[in-house]
């Protein structure tokens, strides 16, 4: 095993029953995600993709198999990482309170709450950790000038802002609380192309400060962001494509190497094509 | 942030959702303490001072009817929570995104549950204060009551059964709400995608089948009870009010295919966003036609209980004008009354300024069944446990005129060989009208006399809040003071008091009735007499509190129930209605995307809130005017027959309460789509 596995799929299976028909989404899935790569879930309709990172976030449990995190949690009274601490057998509440501690998510919908302004929407994820408001209050708002959401909007409701920018306040309440992983679901699926460059130059920026991201995508210009593809198909886990070689250069980068980014664009496009998409 | 600011922070967010909410439990909370409070009200006391047991009735009544009413509130209320809760799935998926846990979400619940119920039980109790006390007013001056000597009055009492019902409500509520979460799963929120409307009856023939099927149903059901509900047994009765409740779930379920299969071939569904308008209206209509179908029952339930009582005062209140001429009259029998009251230690001539003694006679040849003979088999069906072998009462026409100059009526006049009846009792009076329109005649000491009058003379000889007669016979003197058979069966004495005033009426009755009480309380529960001795007496002051007693027990319990139906029917009607403009706020954007106009849309709007709202009162409207022929009916036994009045009062305060909630909830929607 690899030093820095951050997390780890062991014979992940997840069936869904409607009415007398099994489904099995996910088959004796095997995964491991490195601290600090930016991994992309790739595949068809259907292949399981968002299954795939619901379990590993916690989000829901799997039928079999095993998720183990390897990071510190207190609540397990251990600081020993080399453990791994095993989610897939906790209670709704305390997967809760893991999500709380070590996860992010960032969706197609921005899931914003309504009824409260953007920076108290980003608040209040740190505010469930109990951080101080103040020092809370504080990195909110160095985040959101970091994505470019200047002061005049910090006090506007979701309603009132664009959908960019309401994907970009989603975004840094995903991080607000340093997690261990960043998870992803069709960030940009509901943005224009515009919004769509902002808010990857954001995970990318996220990542490059060490942000281990993990995001489900269909579209080869987000895709291209990852340093490591991987390709499901069926519930399983086909191919991956490793693009570490060429970090940082990426078509829609404001200098990339142009040589490069074409290099990379081709391989993953190469990638995606032996893969049958 | 804690669970409180957040809740707080969601309710003001959310204040359009919760305007229908907060609207409904603050009435709820001011009727429930308004009517739990009567028993305290300054009118109520007065009802009281003749020692008037109505005024236990009806409290017990309305703690009764409480129960009934806090049972529909607290369902009420766990509907509108649901609405709320389902409402905000999406936010609730986002805590526990975020990390909080199902007993954190449950919290904030719990805080939105106390501030809304704390906030408007506040708000509802000192509606309920004020308003009780111009609920007194209003009774006060219905019933002709002194109100200079009303005072304020609080009930402590009310005030806690009112505070403690609702925290049982809240509470059944918040178990409701923590269940309701607890069963969520966080994927299935993330992933609480809008679903559109399943057409429940797919195929349109069968819709519009169904749909004249249950019309033709109801009709035939609505018909039977309104025409000949009176004549059914309790099966067959049953019957037709199980064809009624089903008849009108089919309608509704059946409604939205017919509704738009024949408004799509008229010209005008394709005018304007008529098209549009009709399928939100049949979206909306199948996947609630359950609901419609038991607000439309309600909504019956509600009008008929409204109209009914209504009726039933305004004749209880016109009686009483002219059924208290007098200030006692009593009828005791095997000895005269003076002599009676003398032995008792009363004598008349101690508080009576004038009175009169006549005998009332009795005989073998002038039975019951004798003053409807032609007839008999048919009245026979009507009182099936009529004793019809029974005596006559028989007066002489001179003792009668007496009675009439007494009581301010006109004097009967009669033939020698003539008879008149006198009787109040109206579902008597059809059978005696019809014997005497055949000719009916009696034979006394071999004479035969037939009838004076074409008609029976509604007149009493007996002051009653409510008719209790079967009738008097009255004969020429000599018919019986020569005819053998007759014979002395009671007296009775007609007597006005010394005092004029009412306190001092009150005096004398508790003077009379401290002796004779216990005789008179032994005959109307129809025991044996403590001294031997049958009484019926009745005086202008029992008369006039009995019949407000009635009255004001009716009308409180009909405003009370009808209130609660109304209510709780128009709120779920505005939180459907809500509910639903919040899910079509995308299509309306639609519409302002392909050039409807604010105009256009607002019309549209209305419309579709309207049609909501006005459908089950429609349906309700139309079952009401046969069950309502039905409860006339019922009610002409006790002599009412005009059910007019009672409908313009209840019409007036649906269109308040209902009126009120439609535009509530039509401004509420408009905030939404805007």
């Amino acid at each position: 095993m690899k030093d820095n596995v951050i997390l780890k799929a062991k014979d992940l299976s997840k069936t869904f029953s409607n009415e007398s028909v099994q489904q099995h989404v996910l088959k004796n899935l095997n995964l491991e995600v490195y601290r600090g790569d930016f991994t992309v879930v790739m595949g068809n309709s259907g292949s399981g993709k968002s299954t795939l990172l619901y379990a590993l976030s916690g989000m829901d449990r799997p039928s079999l198999g095993t998720i183990s995190y390897y990071v510190d949690d207190k609540r397990k009274g251990t600081e020993n990482k080399e453990d791994g601490i095993e989610i897939s057998k906790f209670s709704n509440d305390r997967l809760a309170l893991f999500r709380r501690d070590h996860a992010g998510f960032v969706f197609q919908q921005n899931y914003l709450n309504d009824s409260m302004s953007a920076l108290d929407n980003v608040m209040v994820s740190g505010l469930l950790k109990n951080k101080d408001r103040r020092q809370l209050a504080e990195k909110a708002k160095e985040l959101l000038e970091k994505v470019e959401i200047s002061e005049k909007d910090w006090k506007k409701f979701p309603a009132q802002l664009s959908g960019g920018m309401q994907q970009r306040v989603a975004v840094v309440r995903g991080v607000i609380n340093d997690p261990e992983v960043l998870f992803a679901d069709e960030p940009t699926g509901a943005l224009n192309s515009q919004n769509t460059t902002n808010v990857l130059d954001i995970l990318s920026s996220l990542n490059s400060e060490g942000q281990s991201i993990v995001m489900v995508t269909h579209t080869i210009k987000a895709a291209e962001r990852g340093n490591r593809i991987i390709y499901l198909a069926d519930g399983v886990i086909s191919d991956e494509c490793d693009l570490g070689e060429y970090a940082g250069d990426y078509k829609d980068d404001k200098n990339p190497d142009k040589k490069k980014a074409e290099e990379r664009h081709r391989k993953l496009k190469d990638f995606l094509q032996d893969m049958g998409w | 942030m804690n669970s409180f600011k957040l809740a707080l922070k969601n309710i003001r967010k959310s204040w359009s959702d919760y305007t229908v909410y907060f609207l409904t439990l603050i009435i709820g909370v001011a009727i429930f303490y308004m009517f739990n409070s009567t028993g305290t009200q300054g009118i109520m006391e007065d009802v009281s001072k003749s020692g008037n047991d109505k005024v236990k009735m009806l409290i017990t009544a309305i703690e009764v009817v409480s129960v009934a009413v806090a049972l529909v509130l607290g369902l009420l209320m766990i509907y509108a929570n649901n609405f709320l809760i389902k409402r905000r799935k999406k936010e609730f998926g986002i805590y526990l995104l975020l990390g909080m846990n199902k007993k954190k979400v449950s919290k904030i619940l719990v805080c939105e549950t106390c501030i809304v119920g704390a906030v408007s039980m506040l708000i509802g109790l000192l509606l309920g204060i004020f308003g009780s006390q111009f609920l007194s007013i209003i009774v006060a001056k219905m019933f002709a009551v002194d109100v200079t000597s009303y005072t304020f009055a609080i009930s402590k009492k009310a005030a806690v059964v009112t505070v403690i019902s609702f925290l049982v409500i809240f509470f059944v509520v918040l178990l409701f709400n923590t269940g309701t979460i607890r069963r969520y799963k966080l994927i299935d929120l993330i992933n609480a995608e809008k679903k559109g409307e399943k057409q429940i009856i797919k195929n349109t023939k069968v819709s519009i089948a169904l749909f004249i099927i249950s019309a033709v149903l109801l009709v035939i059901a609505y018909a039977g009870i309104g025409i000949f509900g009176n004549r059914m047994r309790g099966r067959e009765f049953a019957f037709a009010a199980g064809v009624v409740v089903i008849g009108t779930f089919v309608l509704f379920w059946s409604f939205a295919g017919f509704f738009q299969t024949v408004l799509s071939k008229n010209k005008g569904y394709k005018k304007g966003l008529t098209s549009f308008v009709v399928r939100q209206f049949s979206g909306n209509m199948n996947t609630s036609a359950f609901s419609f179908a038991l607000i439309s029952l309600l909504l019956m339930a509600a009008i008929c209980s409204f109209s009914s009582g209504f009726s039933f005062r305004t004749y209880l209140n016109k009686r009483l004008g002219n059924a208290t001429p007098v200030d006692l009259t009593m009828r005791v029998w095997s000895v005269k009354p003076t002599e009676y009251l003398a032995s008792k230690g009363i004598a008349v001539e101690g508080w009576a300024k004038e009175y009169m003694e006549l005998p009332v006679y009795e005989s073998s040849e002038i039975t019951i069944g004798d003053t409807v003979a032609p007839v008999i088999e048919e009245a026979k069906q009507t009182f099936m446990h009529a004793r019809w072998d029974s005596t006559e009462n028989v007066m002489r026409l001179s003792d009668y005129n007496k009675i009439e100059r007494a009581f301010g009526r006109e004097e009967l006049k009669l033939k020698d060989d003539q008879y008149a009846v006198v009787s109040d009792f109206d579902l008597l009076n059809k059978f005696q009208i019809a014997a005497i329109k055949q000719g009916n005649k009696f034979t006394v000491g071999g004479k035969e006399y037939g009838p004076a009058y074409s008609s029976v003379n509604y007149e009493y000889i007996l002051m009653s809040g409510l008719t209790a007669s079967m009738g008097t016979i009255v004969l020429p003197d000599a018919a019986i003071d020569e005819g053998g058979s007759f014979r002395v069966d009671s007296y009775l004495l007609i007597a006005d008091y010394k005092v004029s005033d009412k306190q001092g009426r009150y005096e004398t009755d508790a003077l009379i009735m401290d002796k004779v009480g216990a005789s008179v309380e032994a005959g109307n529960n129809g025991e044996d007499s403590p001294d031997g001795i049958n009484i019926q007496l009745s005086t202008k002051n029992q008369v006039e509190d009995s019949s407000i007693g009635i009255s004001v027990i009716v009308v409180f319990l009909v405003l009370y129930i009808g209130i609660v139906f109304v209510v709780a029917c128009a709120a779920i009607i505005a939180l459907k209605v809500l509910s639903d403009s919040i899910d079509s706020v995308r299509k309306f954007r639609i519409l302002t995307r392909i050039g409807a106009g604010e105009d256009m849309r607002r019309k549209a709007l209305f419309v579709q809130v309207l049609m909501n709202f006005l459908l089950p009162l429609i349906v309700a409207f139309f079952g009401s005017i046969f069950v309502l022929g039905f409860i006339k009916d019922m009610l002409s036994t006790v002599g009412m027959v005009s059910l007019g009045p009672g409908m313009v009062i209840s019409a007036l305060l649906m269109l308040l309460i209902y009126g009120g909630y439609f535009l509530t909830t039509y401004e509420g929607c408009r905030k939404i789509v805007k």
